[in-house]
This record gives structure tokens, sequence and C-alpha cells, in this order.
């Protein structure tokens, strides 16, 4: 008999008709818990429309089931062709992953490079940035240098700035100092530059040990430092 | 301790074993990068891949290429599988958005032909069934056509096809009841008990 309009389930149905409605495709397609096939199966007995749906989805999954697609030889030589295929494609890709991977190495170490150049560059940056409110606060504007003379008398008493040439050798210089009865009381860095004091200062002239020092074939340059004690 | 039966050294027998179990440890062994084990689960599934692809193109350049796509993710992802589900269940899943992206991305890809039968008058009948019903399918949104070919052609559980089409059971449940109905609308003939069709599936 063919179902009419105004009988559709869905227009009739309760809320178990679509309990059944909803378990009848796995009834029929095999995937159903014994449960559900036994509700599904106590309801069929006594409802002509689920019947007749049940009826419909067989016919259903009949045509749909057994429907063969245009698949020829669908699981032997199509699908070795296949398989070669895509195992050919496998290895391509394996190929080009590693040789990806060892061109792209040089680009990754430039990459590596510029971001340490740029910390660095952004370090001297926050560096200058902090250093240079410090500078304008101290206000101190004199020179950063000095002279031989206008260099500070130390604690050492250094009276005479002497500047010996390279060619005077230690014997020369030690036999000048004990005669002149000197002694090296400062150098600096590089030891070409000496601040020298008397060994005893009770009644020393340094204009005349000056005198005398500058004499000596192996002294380029012998002066009194500029706050020796007044002559 | 060496496991009993030392089940992923074996090599496995589909007809001494579960295929699900086949299924499982070819796709441990892939992963471990086991070409012959990938093999063989490429093997096992195609056919049936084949089959579910071709049933939305005719394109048979298309069908390896989607089969082909879906089994190199399968060979890519194989140590991501975590079996919450079915391998078989999985690759279906993959396949099903490869062939998704396929027809979304070629929108004018043909549709699939079925085979003509030969022979006898069973076949013949067969035949026009399907083609009652492939018409009907034709005129369903593809999501709710695709359900019902996982449901009825690939005869896989509602749970199974949630997860093949990574959406709620309840989800499937609805399609499955609006293209039901869509198909009672548009294939009067396959539900009346007066058509030839009823008479041949009820035999």
């Amino acid at each position: 008999m063919r179902m009419r309009r105004e009988d559709d389930p869905m227009n009739t149905s309760t809320q178990l008709h679509r309990q059944i409605w909803d378990l009848i495709p796995w009834i029929v397609n095999g995937s159903a818990s014994a449960t559900e096939r036994q509700a599904v199966e106590d309801h069929l007995r006594q409802c002509a429309d689920c019947r007749d749906e049940y009826a419909f989805q067989s016919r259903l999954h009949a045509g749909i089931a057994t429907e063969t697609m245009d698949v020829p030889d669908a699981g032997g030589a199509q699908a070795q062709a296949g398989l070669r295929r895509l195992l050919a494609r496998i290895d391509l890709e394996n190929d080009a992953a590693r040789s990806g991977r060892v061109d792209s190495g040089e680009p990754r170490k430039r990459r590596l490079l510029d971001r340490v150049l740029i910390a660095a560059v952004l370090v001297q940056g926050i560096g200058l940035a902090l250093l240079v409110p410090l500078l304008l606060q101290r206000g101190d504007t004199s020179a950063r240098y000095q002279t031989l003379t206008s260099a500070p008398v130390h604690a050492s008493q250094a009276v005479i700035r002497l500047v010996p040439a390279p060619t005077l050798t230690l014997a020369e210089l030690q036999a000048m100092l004990a005669a002149e009865e000197l002694r090296i009381v400062e150098s600096n860095t590089g030891g070409s530059i000496y601040g020298l004091a008397f060994d005893s200062d009770t009644a020393a002239d340094t204009a005349r040990a000056v005198e005398r020092l500058r004499r000596y074939p192996g002294i380029l340059l012998a002066e009194p430092i500029g706050r020796a004690a007044p002559r | 301790m060496p496991r009993e039966g030392r089940p992923d050294t074996q090599p496995c027998v589909e007809g001494g074993k579960d295929p699900a179990t086949c299924d499982l440890q070819w796709l441990r062994r892939a992963g471990q990068g086991d070409r012959a084990a990938f093999e063989r689960l490429y093997l096992h599934h195609y056919d049936r891949l084949a089959r579910f692809v071709a049933r939305h193109t005719a394109r048979r350049d298309l069908v390896d290429e989607i089969v082909n796509e879906t089994m190199w993710v399968v060979w890519r992802d194989a140590n991501q599988f975590r079996g919450e589900a079915k391998v078989a269940t999985w690759i279906f899943g993959i396949a099903y958005r490869c062939l998704m992206k396929t027809l979304r991305d070629r929108p004018g890809v043909p549709e699939s032909t079925t085979a003509q039968a030969e022979g006898t008058s069973d076949d013949a009948e067969q035949v026009e069934l399907s083609d009652w019903v492939r018409r009907g399918l034709l005129a369903l949104p593809t999501e709710q056509r695709m359900t019902l070919e996982l449901a009825y052609y690939l005869g896989q559980s509602c749970e199974e096809i949630a997860a093949i089409m990574d959406v709620a059971v309840g989800t499937v449940k609805a399609r499955l009841f609006h293209a039901r109905l869509r198909l009672r609308n548009t294939l009067p003939a396959l539900g009346g008990e007066d058509s030839p069709h009823a008479h041949a599936a009820r035999g």
C-alpha cells in the first residue's frame, strides 16, 4: 500500500517512533546492538508505519550496498600501481626534506648572526641611553687628558719626569740614577716614561738634577714636574 | 620481558587474526618507518577507499589521487594515531576530508557512473534498483548523501560515522533523518509496495 502524504510518519510519529526511526539504519546495516535490535523488532510488530519505514530503508540499503562502482580491478593491478606512485612520492618528499635541511643550514646561520648583531646594537643603545644622562649630570668639563708637566704629584713625590731613549740599557739607567741619587717612583704602562724622586729630599736641587740628566746621551726628555718643590 | 606471541614482530596474517588487529599492527609498524607494513595496510584498504571515492567522481585519475593523498597522510601521521577509534575509521575520516576538499576545490568534477551488470535478470533488477537509488542520492545535500553512504555502503556504525565526519552522534542521526525524509519524497516508487523494486528486494 502506497503511503499517503497525511500518513507520513514524520507528521504522526511520537517520540517513540522517532527513536525507532533513528535506530532503523543501524538495524539495517547490522551495526546495532542486540538490545537495540530487540527494541526495534518489538516495536515493528505493533507499528505499521515503522514497518513501512523499515522496509523502505532495507530497499535503500540494498540499492546502495550492492551498487557496483566503476572501479576496474580495484585491489589488483590498480592498487599495486597506486602503491608504487605513493612510495615514489614518499621517497621524493623525503629526499626534498633532507636536501631542504642541508640547503637551509646556511641561511639559518645567517639569520642567527643577524639576530645576534641586532641584539648587540640594542644593548649598546640601551647602554648609551643610560650613560649619557650620567655624564651630563656630572658637569665635569675638564679635559680628559694631561700633559707631562701638568700631571699631578702623587704621593710618591716624583719631582722629575724622565723619558729615556729605547737604546738606553738597564745598566746605564741604573748607573745614572745611582749617580744622581734618584729613584724611579712611578711609570707609565709601557715603561717609557718614569717619574723620579730623590733618595733623600733634603736640600735636593731639582733644576740642577734635571740639567745633569739632560746631558746623558740616552735621555730624550728630563724636566721637573710642575708641582715640584720650589727652588 | 618479551610479550606473549610477540605481536609486534610477527607478520600479521589476515586469515588468522582480526582485521582490526592487523590494521593496528601495520599502522604501528608503519609509524616506525616499516614500509612493508605500510604496503599491506595500503593494499588492505585500497579497494574500499577507491570504491567509496568513486561514488563521487567518474574520473579514475581523481580517485587514485584522493586515495593516495589519504594514504600519504596515513603514512605521515601514523605515529599520531591514538587508538580512539578503529584504524579503518581513522583512515576513512582522512579519506572523507580529502574527498570533501577535492569536491570543494573542483566543483565541476563529473559524477560517478555505475558498472553495468551482466547476464541475469536478477542483475538487471539490481542495476535498476541501484539506478533509482543513485538518482535519489544525487538530489541530497553532500553531507546527507555522505552520511547515508557511510552507513549503507560502508556499513559504518553511528559512532564511527560521527568520528569519520568529525561531528556529534546527534548530527549523524539528524542528517540521516533528513536524508530519509527527502528520499521519501524523491523516490516514491521505491517506497511503494506496488513497485517492482520492492518485490525484487524482498525476494
